[in-house]
């Protein structure tokens, strides 16, 4: 099934899948300690929240729009959440609190696009700022001494003792997110949307109703990448989730995912959240200052744009000439 | 019998244009019904009003007898009405398969979940592909496909819905003979399931093969209902142009001197093939031709906006280069847009410095802008065309139509060219306007200015202009003096009679 597709889809995924694969075994061979269980699972942690905000990205971002308040929306959700924690309140009560924080708030970003027809960038642009300006005035600096039932998932949820259960719990995502970008109309609807918004409407797609929605899983699907980072220790700060959308996007980009929408995939962008991941212990290992990590991230989403780009021009000049060749 | 599909009274009307003025439309099951008429006359906004594009500002709407309303294209789709839409309102990056379904897949149970039913999907589509004899790629990307089969997979799509009324807009416009001729076997077989069929073509010779009835509109009313049968083209054409309303034209006769412009085997990618022609000074010469024949395109292609492929582009002889539009301009030839919201003017600003825009330079002394001299001119354009606005200062887009105009007018005429493309200058301004407007081009006619000018509006042709030039399919098909030139003569030659 879908045989053709797959061909031409496979190349670019796999070109991802192989640059990170050698990039992975050029550390081991450099650096004897990178492939260490240690390090292997402290980037698989990383790579756990990476990838599931950026699955919440990445359906946004099909629909041609973008949400930069998630770094935002990140430390609203890791405040809420330590409030809640403080009392000795397990997981399965804050987690799905934050989950709803974020949907709520996504929501509201939403809104304003698509009932105030505020471009995507400025709207979620403004309420970072809202966000960020605002949890200061509520919390001074940050909740700390924070009960292990609040870190439990950090520290014990372990998977055949070594495992963290943030992983499982991103498969599991990842999973649920590939499935329906197969098998369901929605996922179809957020190709077409960000393909041609008034074509998708004159198919009778509800295009606002269905932005607002995407952007009510996002929300909640990013209170589970909240809670990875916020869980990570005793202390939550006002600004835990700053600058973190930055990430996202890049997974989302690097993925192939393209910044107008309607192509693009969550294989991708999984292969772009590892990629992203394993940056800033590479640097570590390679002796080099964590402070390079931002930089080289620039780089790469530079490269792997200009690549896809470069891809593209060739395939509209190819296809110019099958019409030429045609006529 | 009640019809498939039957409109009453439906009017609609757009800011300053009547686009619907009670139209009235009865189309049977099992019958391929025709609707004719000019660019304009209203046949797109007739059919988007049937599939709740557009919602109607009075009138009804009834399927099978019973009166419906739909506020949105869904709710048309669902109660039996497919189109297929002339400009493709497909998906690019989506495959073929996708596109064909998309919004309403067919779905399977699969546990608690609803999922995608891909067996049943490919096995509808084949179906369909076969009952069009096509031999699209279902996996294959919409980006990668030509004109023709994109419009094929329109065709598709509109079949994926169980459409009792499947409306055509112009669905063989890019289509080869063999493509049509499948697509005519393709319409037979609906038409032999008994669906009622709404063709839409500038194509007359269409008509009389694949359709039974034809209803003619003109501008935005009911005409004609015929069999086709007991009718002709002429009858047809003749019910499509209509009678001259007696416009006010106030053409001067002005002793028409040297040629100023001249075009030479003008190409353009397909969409201009080899276009020759020239303008003298102070001659007004028009270009007539149905929407999608090429005109907007030549006229782009003539003043460098797209490079064209080849032909040779002169003013007052001399050739000038065709990768420029400065160049063009500063060789005086400038071009006013048809769309002057989004290409002619910048609303957002004022009339003062959309006036000054394309000239700048020449009003600035190094960095700096004399504000002065571009107020003067501006004040100058308000005087000499009527600009109805409190100053010069005052915001575009707060004008009316009609003045917005004007002020497109006025900027190309502030350069001082020696000819000047006016391509639909009087596109949705209200009859007033429309005579002022009018008296501006001959006053520059009357100023050895060239003038080029394209239009949709047969009157205006041939009020004003002294020569016409007739295009169809990105060629000049004719050219007509202003004696020669009638509206039957224009519209055969645009269609091809």
């Amino acid at each position: 099934m879908n045989n053709k597709r797959a061909k031409k889809a496979l190349p670019s995924e796999m070109a991802l899948g192989l640059f990170v694969a050698v990039i992975f075994a050029v550390l081991c061979l450099v650096a004897g300690d990178f492939g260490s269980l240690n390090n292997i699972m402290s980037i698989l942690n990383h790579f756990s929240y990476i990838l599931i905000a950026s699955i919440g990205m990445n359906i946004i971002m099909l629909t041609g729009n973008i949400d930069v308040s998630f770094g935002g929306v990140i430390s609203v959700m890791a405040i809420l959440m330590a409030f809640i924690g403080k009392t000795g309140a397990p997981i399965y009560v804050f987690m799905p609190a934050a989950m709803l924080c974020g949907a709520i708030l996504c929501t509201f970003n939403a809104l304003l696009i698509t009932k105030l027809r505020i471009p995507a960038i400025v709207a979620t642009l403004a309420t970072t700022q809202i966000y960020a300006g605002v949890l200061p005035l509520l919390v001074e600096g940050s909740i700390y001494d924070l009960p292990a039932s609040f870190t439990w998932l950090a520290f014990e949820a372990k998977i055949f003792k070594y495992v963290p259960l943030s992983v499982l719990l991103a498969l599991v995502i990842l999973a649920i997110a590939l499935l329906m970008m197969k098998y369901s109309r929605y996922f179809k609807k957020l190709y077409a949307i960000g393909n041609n918004v008034k074509s998708a409407r004159l198919a009778g797609i509800d295009v606002d109703k269905t932005v607002i929605v995407t952007y009510a899983i996002g929300g909640l699907v990013l209170g589970i990448a909240a809670t990875i980072i916020a869980t990570a220790g005793q202390r939550v700060t006002t600004t835990m989730g700053a600058g973190m959308e930055m990430t996202f996007i890049a997974a989302v980009v690097v993925g192939g995912t393209s910044v107008t929408g309607g192509s693009g995939s969550i294989l991708g962008t999984a292969l772009g959240a590892l990629l992203l991941s394993i940056i800033s212990p590479a640097l570590y290992y390679l002796g080099i200052s964590d402070s390079w990590s931002t930089a080289v991230m620039g780089a790469i989403i530079i490269i792997a744009v200009s690549v896809g780009a470069v891809k593209g021009v060739r395939h509209k000049a190819a296809d110019a000439e099958k019409e030429e060749a045609k006529a | 019998m009640a019809y498939a599909l039957e409109l009453k009274d439906i009017t609609k009307r757009f800011p300053g244009v009547l686009a619907l003025d009670n139209m009235c439309l009865q189309v049977k099951s099992g019958e391929v019904h025709a609707i004719c008429g000019e660019n304009g006359a209203g046949k797109s906004t007739l059919m988007k009003v049937c599939t709740g594009v557009y919602q109607a500002d009075s009138g009804e709407i009834l399927l099978n007898g019973e009166q419906v309303s739909f506020r949105n294209p869904n709710e048309a789709y669902h109660s039996g009405i497919a189109i297929m839409y002339q400009e493709t309102s497909l998906f690019e990056q989506m495959t073929v398969l996708e596109n064909m379904f998309v919004g309403h897949e067919p779905r399977r149970q699969a546990g608690p979940f609803k999922v995608i039913d891909y067996a049943a999907e490919r096995a509808r589509a084949s179906e369909i592909l076969e009952l069009l004899e096509s031999d699209l790629d279902l996996n294959q990307k919409i980006s990668e496909l030509g004109m023709a089969k994109k419009q094929m997979v329109e065709i598709a799509k509109a079949l994926t819905f169980d459409a009792k009324i499947l409306i055509l807009d112009e669905p063989t416009a890019s289509l080869t003979q063999r493509e049509v001729d499948a697509l005519f076997s393709v319409i037979r077989k609906l038409k032999a399931r008994g669906i009622a069929i709404a063709y839409i073509s500038h194509r007359l010779e269409e008509i009389f093969l694949i359709c039974d009835r034809v209803t003619v509109i003109r501008d935005g009313k009911y005409i004609s209902t015929n069999e086709v049968s007991q009718t002709n083209k002429d009858r047809l054409v003749a019910d499509m142009v209509g009678r001259d309303i007696g416009a006010y034209y106030p053409k001067e006769t002005i002793p028409v001197g040297g040629e100023v412009f001249r075009v030479e085997h003008l190409r353009q990618n397909g969409l201009v093939n080899d276009v020759s022609l020239h303008v003298n000074k102070g001659e007004i010469v028009g270009i007539a031709g149905l929407a999608g024949a090429g005109r907007t395109e030549f006229a782009l292609a003539a003043c460098g906006f797209t490079p064209p492929d080849g032909g040779k582009v002169l003013v007052e002889g001399k050739e000038i280069p065709l990768h420029s539009v400065t160049k063009s301009m500063d060789a005086g030839l400038v071009y006013v847009s048809e769309d002057r919201g989004k290409c002619g003017l910048v609303l957002d600003m004022s009339l003062n410095d959309n006036i000054s825009l394309p000239q700048l330079r020449k009003f600035s002394r190094n960095m700096f802008v004399n504000r002065a001299k571009c107020r003067a001119v501006a004040k100058d354009a308000i005087k000499q065309f009527d600009i109805k606005a409190p100053s010069e200062d005052f915001v575009v887009t707060n004008l009316s139509g009609g003045n917005q105009q004007k002020v497109s007018v006025a900027k190309g005429i502030a350069l001082q060219p020696k000819i000047i493309i006016l391509d639909e200058p009087t596109r949705g301004v209200d009859v007033n306007a429309k005579a002022e407007i009018y008296s501006i081009i001959s006053s520059f006619a009357k100023k050895e200015l060239g003038i080029l000018m394209i239009s949709s509006e047969m009157p205006e042709l041939l009020g004003m202009c002294d020569r016409i030039y007739v295009m169809r399919d990105g060629l000049v098909c004719g050219e007509l003096t202003r004696a020669e030139a009638t509206k039957e003569k224009i519209l055969k030659l645009a269609l091809n009679v």
